[in-house]
């Protein structure tokens, strides 16, 4: 195994986390990629520029997010609960933080338009806000089965002035949104950039995502600090595509806490009830990475289910893949009615409606209590559930 | 140095309409680019893309398009011709089942090389050395984004063909000749030792003359997918108006 801190010099210079990522895209966006890179390279080198993204990131974003010590839901478990609130920040979930610093790197490119894919609708709503902001022409490709189930962020991310473009082909959700946003790319390159959501898709959408996100996990090791002067014992959140963990574990790495990742263990782990990647996945290339991915025999990518839409995902993002193998992350699953009734015990222990997705992390942790018994557990409370309301209300009587 | 192709999604609408039709198409073309479905295929427009989505509804895998590959090979040698097939997909459909497994089974199948929509010159290595290593040719693509630079690499590389993609955009896409893109083929031209062919949007006879006017050759797909869906009486007689009276 490598040694922890040698883990958090990746990607290499050609996009690689020890065997996954790359950038397996069409030919014509390689030098889009290239030119993305360039400019955040500037970008990393240029203060003005990072003292205006944290200063957005403070004024307009509300950071730092809480890192609240849940105390009734720790008394009922007999676990020390802390939730890193960032369903607080604006727009309702971690999202903003990546959209607010790739807005610089497009402004940086001189691109007047940003394109995006979006399951949850957390990252479509993020997007479209930072296009009002910067005056940007904004597109959100979105699964028509996510239109259906996440309408309160279609309805946000249209009022923002974004064009939402429901996508009819495949599965109709988070994956297929994808393929629409690469072939909008591929068309409009000159022009456009692909503001990518997660730690997914090639190289350095992995990195800048994640690098972006880090600011999560660097927050949260302060306030930790501060609050109990040591370090948790456990780290815990949602994997979806995997930016919310992979910035928030990015800081816990090279400690003692243990990060554990949480897949969606949807209906069960059987073909097509789930999108638990790492758990049930092999090695396969899809959206311009190899990665995890769930397949079948014949290498075709499988339809997949989560209660969540935002963790609707036949894959994940390659660093986590990495983290997987060299055991530098634990990985796990939440089924849904696990997240749904962990959703319900935070709403009514806590006064905290969290979103499906970061149910998850939570449902298990509570899943598990005697493993985390008197221990101190960060849980990435990644978003609100705002969104989620309807999928909850069919699940829950009042 | 004349060097046309011809795309059709392999085993679609079924494996004998399929076969009727690659036959057709070869006393016309001088190699088929077979594609193998993937589920996600993101180079392809709407109407391979659908394609590819009705062909895995059908049942259509991997080596039930390799056994079609196979006796097309069989009939091509059999009439004593050099025809070639390639077979055109995504990175997965080689990768999942170990790179060099599958070069194995598409010698075993009579290809003669492979293109990879989602495989980039900067990612090609492992696929292309593995190809090479079983005499199979790996087709490289040169778009109206390459550099100066990367078309030298490339072309430098380049075995069976180059793959000039002639727009931003995907498969089935309307097709204009810009100078950007006569400059991009001229100078594929200078630097390549292997005919360079335009593919992407290429749909009729003016766009097929228009493109041989630059390119060593064309890859027709969209178009003659759409024909054969209305049966392969209808896109033979599309192949025949295409190509009555022009010489190529």
């Amino acid at each position: 195994m490598q040694s922890k801190s040698a883990v958090m010099t990746y990607p290499d210079k050609n996009g690689y986390f020890g065997n996954y990522g790359g950038r397996f895209v069409p030919e014509t966006l390689i030098n889009a990629l290239q030119e993305l890179e360039e400019a955040y390279t500037h970008f990393l080198k240029d203060e003005s520029v990072h003292k205006e993204l944290n200063n957005l990131l403070q004024h307009y974003a509300g950071r730092p997010t809480p890192l609240y010590f849940a105390q009734r839901l720790s008394e009922k478990t007999g676990i020390h609960l802390y939730l890193k609130r960032e369903d607080l920040l604006h727009t309702g979930a971690h999202k903003l933080n990546n959209t607010l610093g790739q807005a610089l790197l497009t402004r940086f490119m001189g691109k007047k338009r940003i394109i995006a894919e979006t399951g949850a609708g957390q990252h479509g709503v993020a997007t479209a806000t930072v296009a009002a902001l910067f005056g940007l022409e904004c597109t959100i490709y979105m699964g028509a089965v996510d239109i259906e189930r996440q309408m309160p962020n279609v309805k946000r991310m249209k009022l923002l002035g974004a064009q939402v473009v429901p996508v009819t082909s495949g599965s109709q959700t988070l994956k297929d949104a994808i393929n629409e946003a690469l072939r909008d790319w591929v068309r409009n390159v000159q022009s456009t950039h692909y503001l990518l959501g997660s730690v997914s898709g090639p190289h350095p959408f992995p990195m800048i995502v994640r690098d972006f996100q880090k600011v999560i996990g660097n927050e949260a090791l302060q306030q930790f600090k501060t609050i109990s002067g040591s370090l948790p014992q456990y780290c815990v959140a949602c994997v979806g595509g995997g930016s919310n963990a992979a910035g928030f574990f990015h800081a816990f790495i090279d400690t003692e806490a243990r990060c554990i990742g949480v897949e969606a263990g949807g209906k069960g782990l059987f073909p097509g009830g789930h999108c638990a990647s790492l758990t049930s996945g092999r090695p396969g290339i899809l959206h311009g990475a190899l990665s995890y991915l769930l397949q079948d025999d014949d290498g075709q990518v499988m339809h997949v289910h989560s209660i969540s839409a935002g963790l609707d995902y036949p894959s994940v993002g390659p660093e986590h893949s990495f983290w997987k193998d060299n055991k530098t992350v634990e990985y796990a699953t939440c089924s849904d009615t696990q997240a749904l009734d962990a959703c319900i015990t935070l709403t009514r222990t806590e006064g905290i409606i969290p979103a499906l997705e970061s149910s998850h992390a939570l449902g298990y942790v509570l899943h598990n209590i005697k493993r985390f018994a008197d221990t101190s557990v960060i849980i990435n409370l990644s978003g609100r559930g705002d969104k989620d309301l309807d999928t909850i209300l069919k699940e829950v009587a009042l | 140095m004349r060097y046309n192709g011809f795309y059709l999604v392999g085993n679609y609408p079924d494996p004998s309409t399929f076969f009727e039709a690659a036959i057709a198409g070869l006393q016309y073309f001088d190699f088929i680019e077979v594609g193998l479905p993937f589920s996600d295929p993101v180079a392809d427009g709407p109407a391979l893309a659908y394609a590819s989505h009705r062909a895995l509804s059908a049942g259509v895998t991997t080596d039930t398009v390799l056994q079609s590959c196979k006796a097309l090979k069989e009939h091509i040698v059999k009439i004593g011709s050099s025809k070639k097939i390639y077979i055109m997909t995504y990175a997965n459909k080689v990768f999942h089942c170990g790179i060099e497994d599958s070069m194995q089974q598409f010698v075993a199948s009579g290809i003669d090389g492979i293109i990879l929509a989602d495989v980039p010159f900067v990612e090609s290595a492992p696929f292309a050395d593995c190809a090479k290593s079983y005499n199979l040719e790996y087709i490289h693509f040169i778009t109206p984004e390459s550099t100066h630079t990367q078309i030298q690499t490339i072309c430098s590389a380049a075995t069976g063909f180059i793959y000039t993609i002639s727009l931003r955009g995907t498969t089935g896409s309307s097709l204009t000749i810009t100078d950007e893109l006569k400059g991009i083929i001229t100078l594929s031209k200078k630097y390549a030792t292997v005919p360079v062919v335009m593919g992407f949007g290429i749909q009729n006879r003016q766009d097929i003359q228009q493109a041989l006017q630059y390119a060593d050759g064309f890859i027709m797909g969209t178009a003659l997918v759409k024909k054969l869906e209305h049966g392969v009486d209808a896109y033979k007689y599309f192949l025949n108006t295409l190509f009555e009276y022009i010489a190529f």
